[in-house]
């Protein structure tokens, strides 16, 4: 038997294993072909010996028991990734076009000062743009358990948040301090930051903690000097408040290390030398 | 489009060691007969296609170094030749280097002479270690001769890569400790060097060899197991004293020299299901002085080397900071921070171990003689690498130099076999004792 029909006479024994379906049928069409192509390539290559080949083409597909296994009992699903991709980019082209429509029309009714703050609708789309692709980034990372790579997006939403904001605050409220927004934005960071890091147990999270906390204390002290009068001549015991809270929190997390750690020690030593075994008085290392 | 192998830390870690050496491994088998070429051709591709590293060519990303699959025929590796002079042919192949760009990372040779067959392969370091090696040419002969034998279920193992398997044989908090270890053991700061000549660029790679000789090896192999000390503690000793004798260091002064360890100890059935590559680590031996003689000697080595032999994490130092550096750094960056970290012992030893006769013979060509050796190494660089074979053990130092080096080397070995004969002579009242 030459080494094809040897390889189809593999294929449909080992297609026995599912259903006599059309895909099936594809499959080990495709199968064949594939083994075919192996064995050209391993004479190609030097290797004369047939029986070696077939082996060698058989053992290349792996744990093909499995592999129909897995064919058989995979869900069909309709193929429409690339719909939905045309639709999502249709509904933000479309979202586009109508915030420059409505700002058309505001900039063109709306007199005076219809074109000036109207711009900020453009700004907010295109930001809520950008901020979807992050948010959809970072859950495809989150969900390949790429967790720095994950981190690096909500920064990017809360900066992008944290603009909009103070110019919306700035240019349509008018609210004079609206630029505080920025240094509560770095506290929100940081929070935020510090969360996921506990969230997906980062190695170094109770560091970041400690810096987190002092950080947001350092913000606050600015925000609240800036803010209420006369605050900043003993408002840096605020600081000083953060720093104590951090190393607090480090001897915290440490005793708690370190109980656990003698705890685990303590059952080592009880059972080095409480428990007791007849076969110890005659065991050697050799 | 073309198939892609991620480049392991043990990869890396030899990639950058071209600054130090040929990255070359070596093997030379003489056979007592013919070796079948069709059936040898045959195992090439079978045990080349099963280990894709080894028809992949190398590419160093500055970001993340990788394998690409290559295509390859047997006629890549392979080279037949029937040879008039021997020993030529055999230093011709052996000294050659494959480039890392290279579609094949291995090749064989096998050079007919009056009726016997003689068996050369050199290998990228980057794909496999000595310990690999003897595991793919025990493997070779071994499907060689299925093979003849009408018997197709050749094999070899194709297992993980990642250096992390050194951690497979420990228990979860040894394996803790041991990802903890981030104790750089290259810092150990040995300035001695052995007196090669200055490097120049007339100097050429050359595989200096010399076999101890049965009758002399059985006799302080003897009294070493009366004395309860393996072959590498001896080997060490002799070593050590010689390297005083030959550097002319001062007898009270330390010396340190790094020995290679096989980390496959660490590993679940010694690594027996890992893929091919690279699980080597080393162990110091540093004597604080000569020694009166040279039994002096062997108990300033012992002392060094019990510490490292009571360790149970030995050889795995300073693989959590290497891999800890080619993690955070783009592989550009990671090189130069372990290029600065790292030292390159000046002088070193490997012991690759035993070559098995049984195990290594081709059909009915029995190894009649052979030894295997690391890469050729570049000046000031110098290691002694060691493989026993039919009751005799090779010794070899592989290096880049000229006549006048290859005259120092050879006077070097003049002074381990007389150490060695030492040795005997100060201990033969222990045989008879016996």
């Amino acid at each position: 038997m030459d080494l094809k029909e040897r390889f189809k006479a593999y294929l449909e024994q080992q297609f026995r294993a599912i259903a006599p379906t059309a895909a099936a049928k594809d499959l080990r069409i495709r199968t064949l072909k594939e083994l075919m192509d192996a064995a050209q390539d391993k004479r190609i290559k030097g290797l004369e010996d047939e029986e070696l080949i077939y082996r060698l083409c058989i053992e290349e597909l792996g744990d093909f028991e499995a592999k129909l296994k897995e064919f058989e009992s995979a869900k069909r699903e309709v193929e429409n990734k690339k719909r939905k991709t045309v639709l999502g980019v249709a509904c933000g082209v479309g979202a586009a076009i109508t915030l420059v429509i409505v700002y058309l029309i505001i900039g063109l009714t709306v007199k005076p000062g219809g074109w000036h703050p109207g711009w900020l609708l453009l700004l907010g789309g295109a930001f809520a743009g950008v901020i979807t692709v992050s948010c959809l980034l970072a859950v495809k990372f989150a969900k390949a358990k790429k967790f720095l790579l994950m981190r690096v997006f909500p920064p990017v939403v809360i900066v992008l948040v944290s603009v909009f904001l103070f110019l919306l605050l700035n240019l349509v409220c008018h609210v004079e301090k609206a630029w505080l927004i920025f240094l509560a934005m770095v506290i929100a960071i940081f929070v935020f930051d510090t969360v996921l890091a506990y969230a997906t147990f980062f190695k170094f999270r109770h560091i970041e903690l400690c810096v987190a906390v002092e950080v947001s204390f350092v913000m606050l002290y600015v925000i609240l000097g800036l803010t209420l009068k006369n605050f900043w001549g003993m408002g840096w015991l605020l600081c000083l408040a953060g720093v104590v809270c951090a190393i607090v929190m480090l001897i915290v997390f440490l005793a708690k290390r370190n109980k656990e750690k003698d705890k685990i020690e303590k059952e080592k030593l009880r059972k080095k030398y409480d428990e007791e075994d007849e076969a110890y008085y005659t065991m050697w290392d050799d | 489009m073309a198939e892609i192998i991620k480049a392991e830390m043990w990869d890396k870690m030899q990639y950058l060691f071209r600054n130090y050496y040929d990255r070359m491994v070596h093997c030379v088998q003489y056979y007592d007969g013919l070796i079948d070429i069709k059936v040898l051709r045959n195992v090439l591709v079978f045990l080349t296609e099963k280990v894709p590293v080894l028809h992949s060519s190398f590419h160093g990303n500055v970001i993340e170094p990788y394998w690409t699959v290559e295509n390859y025929t047997v006629d890549d590796i392979l080279t037949v030749k029937e040879s008039t002079d021997l020993e030529a042919d055999i230093n011709a192949f052996i000294y050659q280097c494959i480039p890392v760009e290279s579609n094949v990372q291995y090749r064989m040779a096998v050079f007919n002479k009056d009726g016997k067959s003689t068996l050369c392969m050199i290998v990228n370091h980057m794909c496999m270690d000595g310990g690999d090696f003897k595991y793919f040419m025990k493997k070779l002969a071994e499907n060689y001769n299925k093979l003849l034998d009408g018997d197709h279920s050749l094999s070899i193992k194709t297992g993980s890569r990642s250096y992390d398997a050194v951690y497979s044989k420990l228990t979860p908090e040894e394996e803790k400790i041991a990802r903890g270890l981030y104790k750089n053991i290259s810092q150990v700061k040995d300035e001695h060097y052995f007196p090669l000549t200055q490097p120049s660029p007339y100097d050429a790679t050359r595989i200096v060899r010399r076999k101890v000789g049965k009758e002399l090896f059985a006799s302080f192999r003897k009294i070493g197991k009366v004395l309860g000390v393996t072959v590498n503690d001896l080997m060490l000793a002799f070593y050590v004293r010689s390297l005083y004798e030959i550097g002319m260091f001062k007898d009270d002064e330390r010396l340190t020299i790094p020995c290679m360890v096989d980390l496959r100890r660490h590993i679940v059935d010694g690594g027996a299901e890992t893929g091919l590559t690279n699980h080597t680590g080393f162990m110091q031996c540093s004597v604080a002085c000569k020694g009166e003689t040279i039994n002096d000697t062997l108990v300033e080595v012992l002392r060094s080397v019990r510490k490292s032999k009571d360790d149970p994490y030995m050889g795995l130092y300073s693989l959590p900071l290497l891999k800890l550096a080619y993690t955070i750094f783009p592989f550009v960056v990671s090189e130069q921070a372990i290029k600065i970290g790292y030292l390159n012992p000046l002088i070193g030893m490997s012991n690759i171990g035993v070559m098995d006769d049984r195990a290594l013979a081709l059909g009915d060509a029995n190894i009649i003689d052979g030894f295997m050796t690391g890469a050729v190494k570049y000046k000031p660089y110098m290691q002694l690498a060691l493989t026993s074979l039919l009751g005799d053990i090779t010794m070899t130092i592989a290096i880049r130099g000229n006549d006048e080096d290859e005259r120092i080397v050879n006077r070097f070995f003049d002074m381990i076999i007389a150490n060695m004969n030492e040795f005997v002579r100060l201990n033969a009242h222990r045989l008879e004792a016996k």
